[in-house]
């Protein structure tokens, strides 16, 4: 790109480091432990279940209550007299409250909340609690979960096109089981609360690195059976990660808040890397089988997919939607017409689950394009060569389940991948090292990268009956401040929670362009505060919705601003607004030179608008502020069981090389290649961190991070010795590509790009290593030297 | 994750630290690196009445090279074979004591010491723990999936230890006794590590497969051969993270005497107990123990000038 180019094009798109990193990288960050935004907070230990499944026969806190320091203990029995429920997206068989009352349902369940002057006294009196448990057989196994009407959240059939026919009529069926076990994000930072309740306002403030408020605001607020005015959130500027797992924090805002309404003080908890692992969220895991009708020319003609989600103990909102996240993008990069989805959700003895990066969409690629290689395999035709004659061309394309693709370009993405990956040495490689006796395969994902949820996917768990009651959702919509003060000082409020994704850059940027300014001149805070900030019940960082609407709401309110401020100095100048073009801080008066006549600066105008409301043209309110929310088009309730699930869908092509050591079973990545389409680049460097982000956590899953639990449900991996997530050092190097195909239904163009390696990493490499290995069916994840030794000795 | 409360005693002598530990006796843990004692107290897993804190110890944190006694590769007895009774080393072999408080990164940047020693170092933790964790720590943890005590094992090393009235020194086959016990009684402290290097004639290497490196182990092995004339004369192997503590393998280092890596990768494998969890079955780390066996002891012959025997013996 031209020099030129890139300054026709402004601030917006181009690789501008983060403005955050600056306090970040010099120890400045300000985290929820740092915080202390009440004096004099008490600390809380919480005592959780060592058992997977048990009765609480008996549960004595006196010992506890009597110790050294000890302000009280809030315990299970307290939280059902004292709160409701957690409501969640669809009736659970088991009440879900934050602590256990009578009986225990996943290792780490809180059972009581010791409070005490400091977290080691609190912990010591946390020792001599005692609980008198009755163990029972904990439920493990998904698949025969759904037998048991206790465990069975739901069960939904989706029917689109005509499936049977598809089948009756293929050359070739091919399919398998395709289980994808329980991981988690990691951040670093874990879950944190301090939680103030008022007695004589009836207010509970609740300072928490949560990643919303989005629903579950409202979701806690209700389950404290408070108004949500009465239930004011507030996030710090800083986090340590998320990677959706800090949407369970709500679960904590109620439980610590129910610590602090009881004993009367502020209560402060941090959680520790045990409870995280044990308790905090994890994904949801997948078990599914699906089958592919393929006619002998290598046409997809059809899908069936039976999918069981474990959600873990308890219906954690906003599950159960997982299954649903992908509704609109079930038949993936392909022109499929014929599709059948069963859809069941079944509570087990594991940890809660809902939001972790990709929220069902690593689930759903991976049977979905394993069925795709195991379909090349048993065609005889090139995987990538089988993804081409398949995938949709025209665009927009209305997928069969609803979904609308509204642009893209997914055969130039394929064709960039194959020329990237060389593909074709690849191939020829494959074919000396298999001659020399070596496992070497390649592997290719194809998919569809959903961002901006329609909130209403989630009501597809109701039968369309019975949803017909409820107020119908679509919601996706957020909100912005921009305000000018009277120096000339630029300052936006967003509520998008960002967990490092350099939100404050990008809308920096952005509002740079608009006003004409240098971005390091616009403050930006993204953290949100839901008394005091512009929110929805959409707002939060999830499903990869900031670039199009946290963009699109900032964008909106600055416009708002911007014309204020071209009409002051028309009026100033004497020109019409439209005349006046905002740049390098001056408002100019169009097609003329750079004369005191002709020109005035931000700074005086701000100072008018402020200063001097008599001076201002008529009609124009004093003061240089505006609110403006955005929601993307196109998005509507269900209808007939179809719903377009997300806003904008990118694409992603990836291709991986590998080979496992015969000896050892060790797996390397030779190459990886990752070639993306979400549309227009806000800013590329971040882009690129999402992409390679998202390739770790994929590559996690695949490789070596899975929640294990033991014959009595105990959790296996409860340390960071044991639950491996790889290190920075672990990672193979991935090679990426960007294609911008712009979005018509975005302000700017740009799509979500923070799920889609995610999504397709363990598909790739799982589909490499079942052609390294010759096989012909799935291999059960995580792909660790030992499993593939097993198969490679077998 | 808060320690539950405990005695913190930092002695400025060693006098008054092995009084401390005679005193306090099994009530008492020693800090050093504290790389594993302070997340375990921190997670309440271990819970001692006292800590002796041993860093303020002086003399404890030097290396030396020189003459470390009584340790000849060899001895079929002790684990290790040897061909016809043949004298190799002698009961003086050059080699290094490390002092108690030497970090393993500092080890690690030290120049002249044993191939196995040095290639085993950078998988004992993570860059930041091996700045702290220190080597006389790892041996006396007597950690099952440990590297530092298989090569002990393996190069047939000692430790020092003393007591308010005595000091002796235990060689390594005779330090482990099960999972995180050691021989050594609880008024004694480990103050060095002996350490024989490779010389003319002489090989060792150490290898190892980890899920993620500076993590747990999926299994380890050391070997050290003693080559005169093209042929091995005296082998020691030893092997990690397959058993309830770290193993000298006598049948792998007969097996590797008599017929190569590939017979002594059959024969650990025919040994070894092997260990299962949920990162490996016990029948994988048992392969991937011989596979390992046979990977080291292929590279110490080569370092000790052997003919690389590598096709003598049976395939695992």
């Amino acid at each position: 790109m031209t020099d030129q180019a890139v300054a026709t094009r402004g601030w917006i798109g181009r690789a501008l480091p983060r403005f955050e990193d600056e306090a970040l990288l010099r120890g400045r960050g300000r985290f929820i432990d740092d915080l202390e935004p009440v004096p004099g907070a008490h600390h809380a230990a919480i005592v959780r279940s060592p058992h997977a499944h048990a009765r609480i026969r008996h549960l004595d806190v006196s010992a506890a209550e009597a110790a050294d320091g000890v302000t009280g203990v809030l315990t299970g029995a307290d939280v059902q007299a004292m709160s409701r429920p957690f409501a969640a997206a669809a009736p659970s068989p088991v009440p879900y409250y934050a602590a256990a009352v009578d009986t225990v349902r996943h290792v780490g369940e809180p059972v009581a909340v010791v409070v005490a002057r400091d977290r080691y006294l609190a912990e010591d009196a946390a020792a001599r609690v005692r609980v008198d448990y009755d163990p029972l057989a904990p439920v493990l196994d998904a698949r025969a979960a759904v037998h048991d009407s206790d465990a069975l959240v739901s069960e939904r059939s989706f029917h689109y096109g005509d499936p049977e026919a598809a089948f009756a009529h293929a050359d070739v069926i091919v399919g398998g089981r395709f289980d994808f076990p329980a991981w988690t994000g990691l951040p670093l930072e874990g879950y944190g609360v301090v939680a103030d309740w008022d007695p004589g306002a009836g207010t509970l403030t609740a300072w928490c690195n949560f990643q919303g408020p989005f629903t579950l605001h409202g979701v806690a607020a209700a389950a404290l059976g408070l108004p949500g005015t009465r239930l004011r959130v507030i996030t710090p500027e800083h986090s340590g990660g998320s990677f959706g797992i800090k949407s369970g924090v709500f679960v904590y805002v109620a439980l610590i808040g129910l610590a602090s309404r009881k004993l009367g003080v502020p209560v402060r908890w941090t959680e520790d890397r045990l409870e995280h692992l044990a308790a905090s969220q994890t994904s949801t895991g997948r078990c599914a089988e699906i089958e592919g009708a393929f006619a002998a020319d290598g046409e997809l003609l059809g899908v069936r997919i039976d999918a069981i989600d474990d959600v873990g103990a308890y219906l954690r909102a906003p599950e159960p939607a997982s299954m649903y996240r992908m509704h609109g993008a079930l038949t993936g990069a392909y022109r499929v017409r014929n599709l059948a989805l069963r859809a069941r959700v079944v509570l087990t003895n594991r940890c809660p689950s809902a939001l972790n990066r990709g929220f069902g969409g690593p689930q759903h690629y991976l049977p979905l394009e394993g069925m795709m290689a195991l379909g090349a395999r048993r065609l005889r035709i090139d995987p990538l060569r089988l993804a081409e004659l398949n995938l949709v061309r025209r665009f927009p394309y209305e997928t069969p389940s609803g979904g609308l693709y509204a642009s893209g370009d997914f055969a130039g993405c394929l064709r960039e991948a194959r020329e990237l990956s060389g593909y074709e040495a690849r191939r020829e490689e494959r074919r000396r090292a298999r001659r020399a006796g070596r496992l070497y395969g390649i592997g290719v994902a194809c998919v569809v990268e959903p961002s901006i949820s329609n909130m209403g996917y989630v009501t597809l768990v109701e039968e369309e009956a019975s949803r017909g009651n409820a107020l119908p959702k679509s919601g996706n919509a957020e909100g912005a401040t921009v305000t000018i003060n009277p120096a000339g000082g630029i300052g936006v409020r967003v509520s998008t929670t960002p967990q490092g994704q350099g939100h404050g850059t990008v809308v920096a940027q952005v509002v740079a362009d608009a006003l004409g300014v240098d971005p390091s001149q616009v403050a930006v805070r993204a953290d949100a505060d839901t008394s005091f900030s512009p929110w929805t019940v959409a707002s939060g960082n999830y499903s990869s919705r900031f670039s199009g609407v946290g963009v699109g709401a900032a964008l909106r309110a600055t416009e708002q601003v911007a014309g204020k401020l071209r009409a002051i100095a028309g009026h100033v100048l004497g020109a019409d607004a439209d005349e006046i073009e905002l740049r390098d801080g001056v408002a100019h008066l169009r097609g003329s030179g750079d004369g005191a006549e002709t020109t005035v600066s931000l700074r005086r105008l701000a100072g008018m608008a402020h200063w001097n409301p008599e001076g201002l043209p008529e009609g124009l309110e004093p003061g240089l502020a505006a609110t403006a929310y955005y929601a993307a088009p196109e998005l509507a309730p269900p209808v007939d069981d179809r719903i377009s699930a997300s806003t904008e869908n990118g694409f992603v092509v990836d291709i991986a090389v590998v080979e496992v050591d015969r000896a050892t079973g060790r797996l390397a990545v030779i190459d990886y290649v990752s070639v993306h389409d979400a549309g227009r680049l806000l800013n590329p460097l971040l882009a690129e961190g999402q992409v390679i982000g998202g390739f770790a956590h994929g590559f996690g899953a695949v490789t070596r991070e899975a929640h294990a639990h033991g014959a009595d449900g105990e959790l296996l991996t409860d340390t960071l010795k044991d639950y491996l997530c790889p290190t920075p050092a672990d990672l193979p190097a991935v090679r990426t590509a960007h294609r911008e195909t712009p979005s018509p239904l975005t302000p700017l163009g740009a799509k979500g790009l923070g799920e889609g390696t995610t999504m397709s990493v363990p598909a790739a490499i799982h589909n490499a290593v079942m052609d390294a290995l010759h096989r012909d069916a799935p291999i059960a994840l995580p792909l660790t030297p030992a499993r593939l030794w097993e198969l490679i000795d077998a | 994750m808060k320690p539950a409360p405990f005695a913190y005693l930092r002695p400025e002598t060693e006098d008054e630290a092995l009084d401390l530990l005679r005193e306090h006796g099994d009530e008492a843990r020693i800090l050093a690196g504290g790389q594993s004692l302070v997340p375990l107290m921190s997670m309440r897993r271990v819970s001692p009445a006292a800590v002796v804190d041993i860093t303020r110890l002086p003399g404890l944190a030097e290396v030396r090279d020189g003459q470390v006694a009584g340790a000849e590769v060899g001895g079929a007895e002790a684990g290790g074979a040897e061909v016809g009774g043949a004298e190799v080393g002698g009961t003086e072999v050059a080699g290094t004591e490390v002092g108690a408080l030497v970090t393993q990164y500092g080890l690690e940047q030290r120049a002249g010491i044993d191939d196995a020693l040095r290639e085993c170092l950078p998988y004992t933790g993570h860059y930041a723990t091996r700045h702290r964790g220190t080597v006389g720590g790892s041996i006396a943890y007597g950690e099952p999936r440990g590297e530092l005590p298989v090569v002990l094992l393996a190069l047939a090393g000692r430790a020092r230890v003393r007591s308010r009235d005595a000091e002796r020194e235990i060689a390594a086959d005779e330090l482990y006794v099960g999972p995180y016990a050691t021989t050594l009684r609880a008024d004694e402290l480990l103050v060095s590590t002996r350490w024989p290097a490779a010389g003319l004639g002489r090989g060792s290497a150490f290898t190892e497969l980890a899920l993620r490196q500076g993590d747990f182990t999926l299994a380890c092995a050391a070997c050290a051969v003693t080559v005169r004339d093209g042929a091995i004369v005296a082998a020691r192997v030893a092997v990690g993270a397959v058993a309830d503590r770290p193993l000298l393998v006598g049948p792998a280092a007969e097996a590797l005497v008599a017929d190569g890596p590939r017979a002594a990768a059959a024969a650990t494998r025919a040994t070894i107990p092997g260990y299962g969890d949920h990162h490996a079955s016990a029948r994988y780390r048992r392969h991937l123990a011989g596979e390992l066996v046979a990977d080291a002891a292929a590279r110490a012959i080569a370092r000790a000038g052997g003919a690389p025997m590598t096709e003598g013996g049976a395939d695992g």
